[in-house]
Parts: C-alpha cells; sequence; structure tokens
C-alpha cells in the first residue's frame, strides 16, 4: 500500500512542549560561537516574533532560555512526515525529533491532492509502447469497434 | 474527479505514441480506465506479459472504474 503524507504542524506555544530534550538543536546569535549567525537586532521585537524567527543548530551553548529551540526548522514551520494510521493512531515511519506528548495537528490530503501526488508519467509503465511493434491493429478505432463487436458475439 | 481514459487512448499508449503520453500526462485530475476499457486491452494481449504489462505496474485497483 503506497504511504500517505502525513503533515505535522506544531505551533509556537506547542513548541515549547519539547524544549528540554530536542536533540538537535541549532541557534542564531553571534555571542555564544563562531557558528552561530544572527538574523539581527531583538530591539522592538515582541517575545512571540523573537521566538518564532530563531533558529538554533547543533551544539551551540545558550546563554538564553532554552525556550525556542527545534530539531528541525523554527518554530511555526510544519515537518512532513510519513505516518501509517493503524489502530486509531498514526504511527510515524521514520524518526521524528518532537518531545512525547506533544501536540501536534494532522493532515491527511484529500483524494484528489493524493492522485496528484501519485502523478507519474503514464510513459514510465511497461505498457507504454508495448504494442508499438504490432502490425495488425491499423486504425485504433476501427480496432476497438471490431473488437466489440467480436466480444458482443 | 479522475478523467476517464477511453480505450482509442490507451491503444495510442500501447503503441508508444508520445501524443498520446502528453495527453494523459497532462490532466490535472488523475485518471482511470473502466473495466470495459481494461477488458478489451486484456481481449488484445498478445501473451502473458502483455497481460502482466496492462495491469500498469499494480496501478491501484479503485482506479478501474466500473
Amino acid at each position: 500500500m503506497a504511504a500517505l503524507p502525513v503533515s505535522v504542524s506544531i505551533s509556537p506555544n506547542q513548541g515549547h512542549a519539547f524544549q528540554q530534550d530536542v536533540h538537535q538543536f541549532r541557534r542564531f546569535t553571534t555571542e555564544t560561537s563562531r557558528k552561530s549567525r544572527r538574523l539581527g537586532g531583538w530591539e522592538g521585537w515582541d517575545e512571540s516574533r523573537r521566538q518564532s524567527h530563531l533558529w538554533c543548530y547543533n551544539g551551540a551553548e545558550s546563554p538564553m532560555p532554552a525556550s525556542i529551540y527545534l530539531a528541525q526548522g523554527s518554530i511555526g514551520e510544519s515537518m512532513n512526515i510519513t505516518a501509517k494510521y493503524e489502530d486509531g493512531v498514526f504511527k510515524p515511519l521514520e524518526d521524528v525529533s518532537i518531545s512525547e506528548g506533544t501536540i501536534v495537528e494532522v493532515h491527511v490530503p484529500s483524494y484528489a491532492d493524493r492522485l496528484k501526488s501519485k502523478a507519474r508519467s503514464v510513459g514510465d509503465f511497461a505498457f507504454y509502447g508495448m504494442w508499438k511493434d504490432r502490425t495488425d491493429i491499423g486504425d485504433r478505432v476501427e480496432y476497438i469497434s471490431n473488437l466489440r463487436r467480436d466480444l458482443r458475439g | 474527479m479522475p478523467y476517464l481514459i477511453d480505450s482509442d487512448v490507451l491503444i495510442d499508449i500501447s503503441r508508444g505514441r508520445p501524443a498520446a503520453r502528453e495527453y494523459v500526462d497532462a490532466l490535472t485530475e488523475g485518471w482511470a480506465i473502466s473495466q470495459a476499457s481494461a477488458l478489451e486491452l486484456i481481449v488484445g494481449a498478445r501473451d502473458k506479459r502483455d497481460l502482466a504489462n496492462i495491469e500498469f505496474a499494480g496501478y491501484p485497483r479503485h482506479r478501474y472504474l466500473s
């Protein structure tokens, strides 16, 4: 069965739930490490905007409260993970670095979206071109008409 | 709602006509074939290899519309 991609979103507030045990984190600030970068001054930024724009990097020592570190991306960004729905539970099929108990929103693509995501060229099928050497099929419409007539008996 | 591809277009695809491939690939809502068209292709199959190819490389069965 084809895997169904499930989009998981973590809101800024819910991001606080996994601040304690994030395994890989990055942060932007020039004060603590040469590996760091600063996006700009925080003056004039309110707390929510500041936190939602901070990024962290792996191994940085933070002089700041560890309230804004994420495993992947920044707070407010969504992750796309592959999950299997089984016994009423979405089970991720890959490692997901978020804390136990983190509340996520699950977006299941519509049937139309799934068709689009699965889209592949018909030229990829073995069916494409398999009858290119046939000489008994002249005009395709005539061939189909004869076939239907024969099938009816 | 997927588009329903009729047998004549499928024949063109089976014969490797680029115009048919481009036409089907350009459909925005996905596509399906009827069971009648599937049967017509199966009847036209020359051997088991043809039959296997008509299975559309494991295309989900729900895309065959009855």
